[in-house]
């Protein structure tokens, strides 16, 4: 397998994913290193397969074709133990998704205590910790039931982070809020880029990509169509779609 | 998470709980055989003497040899009829010991009461001995004064079905003959043995079989019973030789009343009621009037006799005679001549039987025809011989089945759901080879598992476990359990299926993410939220396995239906017995249903959804 070189952490060769029964090529062929500290943000109209590359990239969804090298380890190898891998790629979903039978610090210390053999007390600590770091540290016994879904969202991402991850994987991460509660869900994703944690992250959150990407991928049809850093796409997108895409959207 | 784990240790208490009640529902049943059987026992010590034929007798009952010499040792043939069965014993030595059960007679001895034997045979006709022929002298006993030597070849019986009465002879004696011979004169194979019909209380016996080989000429009966030797068989041969003489049944009735009055009015029960009345009634005009009761009461001491011959035809021909009387001594008495007897009869009416029997005459003529009718049945069919005892196991026994073959059921289903989602949510994600075959091929065995049982009705299902698979050892209850637990398993499959494939498929990929694997997702995150979703369906389902289990009365279980259906066998009267029962699994339906509605509205305080 490929080595760790030059700070490379995820790299992507020729990534392709069929859905059988849909009879749909979600990705046709995607190369990309992502490095380590780099907060690499995804865009793309709706059904471009943005969402089922990043979801290939811990391997929620099972790659047909390619491979996903992911700390030096081909983690698409059949005998690899994809779930050792999952624990150092965090991921936040569009909805939430935070268990209801638990309380917040519940959920955030399941995965620390039993994977990580933490001692529960010590779990609770980095729970807490992290809690206050997102202003949720009164919420730690609440239901997810009892929380906005701005709340849930901040807890779904510190549930993640709480497991210390390599990679954050963010799939639309605010989409499914209301307006007035994007903005406490990206002041979190700033706050933790500006940490230098590696992120991916699909979103239209165009300003967001702007501000906080270190790199924008456009994504179209199951391919990658341009990569660059926020201004070239922004400012002087080369292929003709992704000048398609901007238009509508800004 | 603090909520739902106290939930989770009550339920863990709850099924503590329910162990327990199994333990000790189990333990009530089977110490409380041995109860039943010692019961059994001392009715026949009572009720009759333990007889067997001494060599004496022997050789008038045999026609063909007393002893016989197998292989050069010497084997002693003999009638015994001590503990309900008639069976072939033999001395070796001069020690007598009872040959192996294999020798047990085939006729279905069905108890041994007031001296009288009930044999139904396999042609389906029924037999009741009704006097054995001075049974003393074939006590054990030989030692007992009134050894007169009266032969036991001959025995007046009383069948059932057509009341002809006619001769029985038993003839048991050894055969010498090989398998070609015995096919030459038709003797064709045939299993003999007790009836499951619940009315054997000796729970050990009920129910065994034994082979054996048959014939019928018409005239006679055989049965050849295997011996430990080569072509050698012990053969038992009835003959019965019906009167010619065209026979009165009612005239035999009652004359068989009269005796009976006779005895008793001579006897000992006339004595009690006397020192009673002395003891307790100072009137003498009030003495009078309990003599002229007593009279009476004659009539239901023989219908006891009677009811004991278990023919509807004579238990109604008996209650009729009884509300006749009744009705004749109402007309006797004034109102208050009837208060004042009741008036002193109520203070001390427990003293003695005859007390008891003459209060609940009384009473029951001051309160009416109906009332009386009520309570005379009540205590009929429940008071008499500690006949609630059956309702009371029976409602045992069906706890016991429901409990064990519920828990078996939640195993099954347990086992079964997570088989077919694991195959639902994983077959496409899923590299082709080995494992994934295997899986499939399990699921598709549950999925036929799932369609044959709800496909099929429970009782067929219950008959196949008891009649075909667990035919040798016939064991109904083990045989209800599993049947009821396999039953009980796909619907529980479907329901927990149900649960987990209601969970939002977020929460397995959430669990995924966080690096935990397909068993440990389903653990700590799916399982509890399905448990949370399904337990009030479980519940549901649990209720209706309670009543579902009220058919194993037909694989010889005596559930609580079944004990209905003893009492009503003996009392022919349905309406108390049906209505207990029914009233007793209504009052259990209604409290596990409290339960589940208390349980629910602890799931939803605590469901933070």
């Amino acid at each position: 397998m490929g080595t760790d070189n030059s700070g490379i952490i995820i790299s992507v060769r020729g990534l392709k994913k069929h859905f059988a029964r849909a009879g749909i090529h979600a990705l046709n062929g995607v190369d990309t290193d992502i490095r380590r500290g780099e907060v690499v943000v995804i865009i793309g109209p709706s059904g471009s397969g943005k969402s089922t590359f990043l979801r290939c990239l811990n391997l929620l969804e099972m790659p047909t074709e390619g491979k996903v090298i992911f700390e030096g380890t081909d983690i698409t190898d059949p005998s690899v133990n994809i779930n050792l891998h999952r624990q150092k790629m965090g991921m936040v979903f569009q909805h939430f998704n935070l268990f209801p039978h638990m309380t917040v610090l519940g959920n955030m210390t399941l995965a620390p205590i039993k994977l990580l053999k933490l001692p529960p007390a010590e779990a609770e600590q980095r729970a807490r910790t992290l809690l206050e770091r997102v202003g949720l540290a009164d919420r730690a016994e609440a239901y997810p039931a009892q929380l906005s879904g701005g709340q849930k969202q901040r807890v779904a991402i510190v549930r993640a982070l709480c497991m210390e991850p390599d990679v954050m994987l963010f799939d639309e991460p605010t989409s499914a809020l209301d307006p007035e509660m994007v903005g406490e869900v990206l002041d979190v994703m700033k706050e933790l880029a500006k940490s230098g944690m590696t992120m991916a992250v699909v979103t239209h959150e165009m300003g967001f990509a702007r501000e906080v990407g270190d790199r924008v991928l456009f994504m179209d049809g199951g391919r990658l169509i341009e990569e660059g850093t926020p201004e070239e796409i922004f400012t002087h997108p080369k292929n003709q779609r992704t000048r398609d895409f901007l238009s509508k959207i800004l | 998470m603090n909520k739902t784990r106290k939930l989770l240790l009550k339920l863990a208490c709850a099924a503590v709980v329910c162990a327990a009640v199994v333990f000790v529902c189990y333990k009530l049943l089977f110490s409380g055989a041995d109860v039943l059987v010692k019961e059994a026992y001392y009715e026949i010590e009572y009720d009759s003497a333990v007889y067997a034929l001494d060599e004496d007798t022997f050789s008038e009952l045999t026609s063909t040899a007393q002893s016989v010499v197998l292989n050069g040792e010497s084997y002693k043939l003999s009638l015994r009829a001590g503990d309900g069965v008639l069976s072939v014993g033999y001395t070796d030595g001069g020690r007598e010991a009872s040959l192996d059960a294999a020798y047990t007679l085939k006729y279905r001895l069905r108890g041994i009461k007031n001296n009288t034997l009930t044999a139904r045979f396999e042609d389906g006709s029924y037999y009741k001995l009704a006097s054995v022929t001075a049974p003393s002298q074939y006590s054990v006993r030989k030692d007992a004064a009134d050894l007169d030597g009266d032969p036991l070849t001959t025995q007046f019986a009383y069948k059932r079905n057509d009341t002809k009465t006619g001769t029985l002879n038993f003839t048991v004696y050894a055969l010498l003959a090989s398998e070609e011979e015995l096919a030459a004169e038709g003797y064709t194979e045939t299993q003999i043995g007790y009836p499951d019909d619940g009315t054997n209380k000796a729970k050990s016996k009920s129910g065994i079989k034994y082979d054996a080989l048959y014939k019928t000429d018409g005239e006679s009966t055989y049965y050849l019973l295997n011996s430990p030797y080569e072509n050698a068989y012990i053969c038992i041969r009835m003959d019965y030789t019906p009167n010619t003489a065209a026979v009165n049944a009612e005239a035999l009735l009652e004359a068989h009343f009269a005796n009976l009055a006779d005895e008793w009015a001579n006897g000992k029960g006339a004595q009690e009621v006397q020192a009673y009345l002395d003891a307790h009634v100072a009137e003498p005009d009030a003495q009078e009037l309990l003599r002229q009761l007593l009279a009476r009461l004659l009539a239901s001491s023989a219908g006891k006799t009677v009811r004991d011959t278990q023919n509807p035809a004579t238990a109604a021909a008996l209650k009729q005679l009884k509300a006749e009387k009744a009705q004749e001594l109402r007309a006797l008495l004034t109102n208050e001549e009837l208060d004042a007897l009741k008036a002193q009869l109520a203070a001390s009416s427990n003293d003695n039987e005859a007390g008891i029997a003459l209060f609940n005459m009384v009473s029951g003529i001051t309160t009416g025809k109906q009332l009386s009718s009520v309570a005379a049945d009540f205590k009929q069919n429940f008071i008499d011989d500690s006949r609630w005892t059956y309702l009371l196991n029976g409602l045992l026994m069906t706890l016991l089945i429901t409990v064990v073959s519920g828990t078996l059921g939640v195993l099954i289903g347990a086992i079964v759901a997570a088989i077919r989602t694991t195959w639902d949510k994983t077959n496409e994600n899923m590299r082709p080879g080995i494992g994934k075959a295997l899986l499939r091929g399990t699921d598709k065995l549950c999925g036929i598992y799932l369609t044959v049982i709800r496909g099929t009705p429970v009782m067929v299902q219950l008959l196949i476990m008891y009649l075909i698979i667990f035919a040798s050892s016939s064991n109904g209850t083990v045989s209800a359990i599993i049947a009821f637990g396999i039953n009980s398993g796909a619907y529980v499959a479907e329901i927990i299926r149900g649960g987990i494939m209601s969970i939002d498929q977020g929460q397995f990929e959430a669990g995924r993410s966080l690096g935990f694997g397909y068993l440990k997702t389903m653990l700590y995150i799916i399982l509890p939220q399905v448990l949370r979703d399904v337990l009030p369906a479980l519940a549901n389902e649990f209720i209706a396995l309670l009543k579902e289990t009220s058919v194993s009365g037909y694989v010889a279980v005596k559930d609580l239906n079944k004990g209905g259906e003893i009492i009503r066998s003996v009392t022919y009267s349905p309406f108390m017995p049906l209505i207990a029962v029914a009233l007793i699994y209504l009052a259990v339906v209604m409290f596990f249903t409290k339960l589940v509605s208390l349980l629910e509205r602890r799931l939803r305080a605590s469901g933070h959804r």
